[in-house]
């Protein structure tokens, strides 16, 4: 089954750039995860951040695997061959990891968000983004686990832990507009069928299901809308850098099999 | 010897194995504590190598395999301990003694994770030929007399074999891709042959007399080193590489490898802690322990709450 | 009965060998369990050892919709992720292995 068949040039571009969205978000922030690998707090920690992390670039690739039909290469031709400016990832994700708390916070409040986003892609006309959805839910669930239970020990993890939870919060808040804001192309996919609504639609529901979260242990959400914009591909100098590190190997021969 | 021991030998060397809560003399809790620890401690420093190459894996099924692996790794290191953790109880050790040990240069860890990984082709060697050594020593192991040690190393055996094929593929790739690849594999083997011969420790150096009375230690270091050459070297040679040492031939009436001298002061001055990368390696890990002190603290007030 | 508790009992087939789930009993305390085990679960000496857990210290893991671990396996993870070294050998000739 041919993703994205039977659509229009125009179309097809706008898909592509949707799921450009979803994988370069996952890329990042997966790269970002994996940069804990061997120094996340407990050993026991470690572990499981680090299959948090594959479950993120696993489905980056899943994800790219669909462009294929819409043209542009395969998945590592994406991935390492583009520039900065190409990149369609919110800006909450590309930024350093930071302390643990921005980190483990920073990928908690993104699980929400997609969470509320694949819901989206369970809905869609598109039978692959149906079964694609179904298949990162099933691993997302246990990240909503595990960042509500970091949560919770930050939270409840005296004046030093909470002020970092604060800090982190308020951080992700600045940024987290991004990965919402509304986009030129939302309305075709909606007409189309491909989507049942428009992504930045979620953005309301975002903010109360994060809040929700939070108001256990009295913790403050407040994001504005001033946010960055990384989906036209405004970016960081920490993105270039990581797209940098992470193509090294790769572009010094993009021919070679490695 | 008194009685305790006497009837403990008699244990052993009827092939018994022994658990957690068994009776043991301390001094067998002692030999097989040191072991394991250096074990721990290795699988730890053994991730900070190819951690670096996680970023840079050309390819996004590379940069999975390779997360894996480390994460294996710290998995391996985790179980380790566990096991460390309840041996070193009657003595008032915890892990985090273990660690401060290790971070402040007094605990040992295997030579070859001083050493650095300046390219993609090390990810290939390490993975395919420090972890085919490790897994020469680990799986002499699975005979140990200390069963919870036994018990993790069947999954951690099993997943060193997979470890090894994924370095293999790297290396195959590597072998059979551009003139440019080749070469940086034949410069990584280079390298890392020295080191992969002092893996196994020097030759007639049984360590320990007891450790292989009470079977906590099963094969000799020369034992151990003759398995790998014997399953490594052909393999090596049918890639077409060069193995750096001139004298290396088999020998057909001994059924042994014959190699030139690796330099033991090498070795010495390494697992001493005067490796390349020690002291920087060590530092990172210090520096990182340092960074994550509150998380810890933050993480011990919830339960205790 | 009412206030007797569950306890899961884990066994040791043979020494050295991994503990499995061997089946549960109730009990009125840490002690009845204990010996109760013994007779329950090794009068044709099954096991050389038994574990003997209060049923609500064991926590579960659960991965809601299925099995632990990934929603599908990863093959990288597998030793059979990597079958194409097979191929990649016969580039470089004669029989991998070792010496004859």
């Amino acid at each position: 089954m041919e993703f994205g068949r039977g659509l229009d040039e125009n179309l097809r571009a706008v898909l592509r750039e949707f799921v450009l969205t979803l994988a370069d978000d996952e890329l990042v922030l997966g790269h970002r995860d994996s940069e804990w690998c061997a120094f996340a707090p407990l050993i026991e920690e470690d572990v499981a951040f680090a299959s948090i992390a594959q479950d993120e670039i696993a489905h980056a690739a899943l994800l790219y695997g669909l462009l294929e039909g819409l043209g542009g290469g395969g998945p590592d031709a994406i991935v390492f061959g583009r520039p900065p400016e190409a990149m369609r990832n919110a800006v909450l994700l590309e930024r350093p990891n930071g302390d643990w708390a921005y980190s483990v916070m920073r990928h908690f409040v993104y699980d929400i968000a997609d969470d509320l986003r694949t819901g989206l892609l369970l809905r869609s006309g598109e039978t692959l983004f149906r079964s694609v959805a179904d298949r990162m839910r099933r691993e997302e669930r246990y990240h909503l686990d595990h960042g509500r239970t970091w949560l919770r020990a930050l939270a409840l993890g005296g004046p030093e832990a909470v002020q970092r939870l604060q800090h982190a919060l308020d951080r992700i808040a600045a940024d987290a507009f991004d990965l919402f804001r509304p986009l030129a192309w939302e309305g075709a996919l909606v007409r189309a069928g491909i989507l049942p609504e428009a992504p930045s639609r979620l953005w309301e529901r975002f903010i109360v299901r994060v809040r929700a979260e939070l108001s256990p242990y009295g913790m403050a959400f407040t994001p504005g809308v001033q946010a960055p914009r990384g989906r036209t591909g405004e970016h960081l100098r920490d993105l270039a850098d990581l797209l940098q590190t992470m193509g090294e190997v790769w572009r010094s021969d993009p021919k070679a099999v490695w | 010897m008194d009685a305790d021991l006497k009837a403990f030998e008699a244990r052993i060397a009827r092939g018994e194995l022994i658990e957690a809560d068994d009776e043991m003399p301390d001094a067998y809790r002692r030999q097989c504590l040191r072991l394991v620890v250096i074990h721990a401690n290795s699988e730890l420093m053994g991730a900070l190598p190819e951690r670096e190459w996680i970023p840079r894996a050309p390819g996004l099924q590379r940069k999975l395999a390779i997360l894996s692996k480390v994460q294996d790794e710290i998995g391996h290191a985790q179980m380790i301990y566990r096991v460390a953790e309840d041996l070193a109880a009657p003595f008032g050790t915890t892990r985090e003694d273990m660690l401060d040990d290790l971070l402040s240069g007094n605990a040992k860890f295997h030579n070859v994770f001083s050493y650095p990984a300046p390219t993609w082709a090390d990810v290939g060697i390490i993975a395919w030929l420090v972890d085919g050594a490790a897994l020469e020593t680990q799986g002499a192991l699975l005979r140990t007399s200390y069963a919870p040690y036994a018990r993790i190393l069947r999954r951690i055996c099993a997943e060193e074999a997979v470890h090894l094929k994924h370095g293999e593929d790297i290396v195959l790739t590597l072998a059979g891709g551009t003139p440019a690849q080749r070469a940086m594999l034949q410069d990584a083997l280079a390298r890392w042959w020295r080191p992969l011969l002092h893996f196994f420790g020097p030759p007639g150096e049984s360590g320990n007399k007891d450790a292989f009375r009470w079977r906590i230690r099963t094969a000799s270091n020369e034992e151990l080193r003759q398995g790998f050459l014997r399953k490594y070297v052909p393999k090596i040679q049918r890639l077409g590489l060069t193995i750096p040492d001139p004298e290396l031939r088999f020998h057909r009436e001994s059924g042994l490898w014959l190699y030139g001298d690796p330099d033991w002061d090498e070795f010495w001055r390494v697992v001493n802690g005067g490796g390349l990368r020690t002291a920087e390696r060590l530092n990172l890990r210090r520096l990182s322990r340092d960074e994550q002190v509150w998380v810890v603290a933050a993480m011990g007030r919830e339960s205790a709450a | 009965m009412a206030d007797l508790d569950v306890y899961e009992v884990f066994g040791q087939e043979r020494p050295g060998a991994e503990f499995r789930h061997a089946g549960s009993l109730r009990a009125a305390d840490a002690e009845f369990a204990r010996v109760l085990a013994q007779e329950l679960f090794c009068r044709r000496s099954e096991y050389v050892a038994l574990w003997v857990v209060p049923r609500s210290c064991i926590l579960e893991a659960p991965r809601a919709g299925g099995a632990l671990g990934p929603a599908e396996p990863r093959s990288y993870r597998l030793g059979s992720g990597y079958r194409g070294t097979v191929d990649k050998w016969k580039l470089f000739g004669g029989e991998q292995g070792g010496v004859r």
